[in-house]
């Protein structure tokens, strides 16, 4: 088998393990930062979502306390502005939902479905449990959620959620006055849900995956076609030769052409080396002839 | 000069000086203000001042803030009349049927919003079918044809119903968020909510609290009112026919503009609307009839 071939087949076999597992670290890496990724996007989008409902309980409300005693005025409600800002954000950001799901809203959109009533109870039973990511299967496939509990600390919010009685008529008027009611204060009834598909994070890893794999196989072929070309010009070509000059010689061909390579590498010594060793045999060969 | 004579003497004068005393401002004004003050149309503006007795009137489309001393706050929608009754600044007047008030307007169409802290002393919104009187709060009245409305927005009031002479039946006491009723000739009709035809028609400025501009003329010369001309009989016609407790001193006021003879035939002319103008009118059926000629001795000596 000739040098070069077996010079390829341990570069192959090394590459070859080499991208496998390259491939397989990256792509878990990958996976992971995808799904850290849309995680963090989703705390930021909470945290932006309660700054929006903090500005219309505290700013926007009070503004519009003496109107919503002629007609109730959704703006008014904090859930309502999160779900429009939401709404907003959808534009840019498509894959992903918010929903404050609630065990007993006053609006039924906010009414919270079977799975994510389960985590409005985990959180009431946990109540020191700040956040909770999840994955969930969906007849559309992997869902990964971020839920965090919304407990209610503003006494103002029991105005309109205490008892039909005490709530404006007006909010009586669109809704009834038979949901959204009896809320205690430290009480949580709400989970803040922030979902989007698992397709999402597992399509950007993809994406980063191949762009990272496409990279690393151009990498191994400039390398591997590197090194071959110089195998061939500094090894293989050279010793070639050589091993066609001696073959001459020892066949006694003392005319065969010299072959000597400037530098200071191995094969150049071992070309100074051959061609000292042919000058002494013909000397040699020159002695034995003279009489 | 005594003390006693003295005090009988301001007492007098203090009817005069409340007259012509500010009892307010124009802190904002959409659209146009006639004021009718004495026997003159003027045309307002915003930072004029505000007298008792002042007959205002908004125009379509129009709204117009008024800020009385004491801190009440009444706002007029478009097309409406109102009659700045009685001002007291802490002064109570008191009338048949009700509490006594500080202040008392009378609005005789259109929207009338009135928000008040209770410093300000009690508050009455009246029209001739119904009044409120608060103590702090808000509320709002409409005077249509038909219906006449008041919705208690916030805080309490007295809602009477108004009987034809001006004064006050019996008051039930309303609390925030209750909205009153009544039609001419049936009693008042309460309810928990509102009427959506009120809510419909409601000036949108009405929704929100009244904020007070006042700051904003503050040690500023008032704005002085435009003399539009004098009154015309059409032009007062609907205020000098309005309830005799309200009414009560416009002979006097308007009684300089029987000069005008257009003004003495519409007085001729109504003149079962407002009988009281009939003594000014027609003096002479009111001369104390001349005495029998007495009695000579002799007749009274033939009688017996």
């Amino acid at each position: 088998m000739k040098l070069i071939v077996k010079f390829n087949l341990v570069l192959l076999l090394v590459f070859a393990f080499g991208f496998v597992v390259a491939g397989y670290i990256s792509d878990r890496l990958l996976q992971r930062n995808a799904k850290q990724e849309i995680v963090e996007n989703a705390r930021i989008m909470m945290e932006a979502a309660l700054a929006v409902r903090w500005y219309t309980a505290n700013q926007i409300k009070p503004l519009l306390d003496t109107q919503l005693k002629y007609s109730f005025l959704p703006q008014t409600v904090p859930a309502y502005s999160a779900n429009q800002y939401f709404s907003q954000l959808r534009k840019t950001f498509p894959d992903y939902e918010y929903k404050e799901a609630t065990l007993n809203p006053t609006n039924p959109v906010n009414r919270a479905t079977d799975w994510e009533a389960d985590i409005v109870r985990h959180f009431r039973e946990s109540p020191s449990q700040k956040e909770l990511v999840g994955e969930r299967d969906t007849p559309n496939g992997k869902v990964l959620y971020m839920a965090r509990p919304l407990k209610i600390t503003d006494p103002r919010c029991l105005g309109c959620h205490d008892t039909p009685e005490s709530a404006p008529p007006t909010l009586i008027a669109r809704y009834g006055g038979a949901n959204g009611f009896g809320w205690k204060l430290n009480d949580i009834l709400t989970a803040q849900i922030v979902s989007a598909p698992m397709q999402l994070p597992v399509q950007r890893a993809r994406i980063a995956f191949n762009g990272f794999m496409i990279s690393l196989a151009a990498v191994f072929v400039v390398i591997f076609l590197a090194l071959n070309v110089t195998l061939l010009l500094v090894v293989t070509r050279p010793v070639q030769r050589l091993s066609e000059i001696a073959d001459e010689v020892s066949l006694g061909n003392m005319d065969a052409p010299k072959f000597q390579l400037s530098g200071n590498d191995e094969i150049a010594k071992l070309t100074q080396s051959f061609g000292r060793m042919r000058k002494s045999m013909a000397e040699a060969l020159k002695m034995l002839e003279t009489p | 000069m005594n003390p006693v004579l003295l005090s009988l003497v301001l007492l007098l004068l203090f009817p005069l000086t409340a007259l012509t005393q500010e009892a307010g401002t124009v802190t904002l004004l959409e659209g146009a203000l006639r004021v009718i003050r004495g026997t003159t149309v003027l045309l307002g503006g915003e930072g004029m001042s505000l007298r008792q007795g002042d007959i205002i009137e908004s125009s379509d489309p129009g709204f117009a803030q008024l800020e009385f001393a004491g801190g009440a706050i009444a706002a007029l929608g478009p097309s409406s009349r109102l009659f700045l009754f009685s001002h007291g600044a802490g002064r109570a007047f008191a009338k048949p049927g009700g509490e006594a008030a500080a202040t008392e307007l009378v609005l005789l169409s259109g929207w009338l919003k009135g928000e008040s802290s209770p410093s300000a002393g009690a508050c009455r919104y009246a029209t001739p079918l119904l009044a409120a009187t608060s103590r702090g709060g808000g509320s709002v009245l409409v005077r249509a044809a038909a219906v006449t409305e008041i919705f208690v927005e916030s805080g309490s009031a007295a809602i009477a119903e108004v009987n034809p002479d001006g004064n006050l039946g019996q008051s039930t006491a309303a609390k925030a968020g209750q909205f009153f009723s009544r039609r001419p000739g049936r009693p008042v009709n309460t309810a928990s909510r509102l009427d959506p035809g009120f809510v419909n028609s409601l000036p949108s400025a009405f929704r929100d609290t009244l904020p007070s501009r006042l700051a904003h003329f503050a040690g500023k010369r008032p704005t002085e009112p435009r003399r539009q001309h004098e009154v015309t009989y059409p032009e007062i016609q609907p205020w000098l026919t309005m309830a005799h407790a309200w009414r009560r001193g416009f002979v006097e006021r308007f009684q300089p503009r029987l000069s005008d003879p257009e003004f003495r035939k519409g007085v001729e002319a109504h003149l079962n609307e407002h009988p009281e103008w009939d003594r000014i009118l027609h003096p002479e059926k009111y001369q104390p009839k001349a005495p029998p000629p007495a009695a000579t001795p002799d007749s009274r000596h033939g009688r017996q």
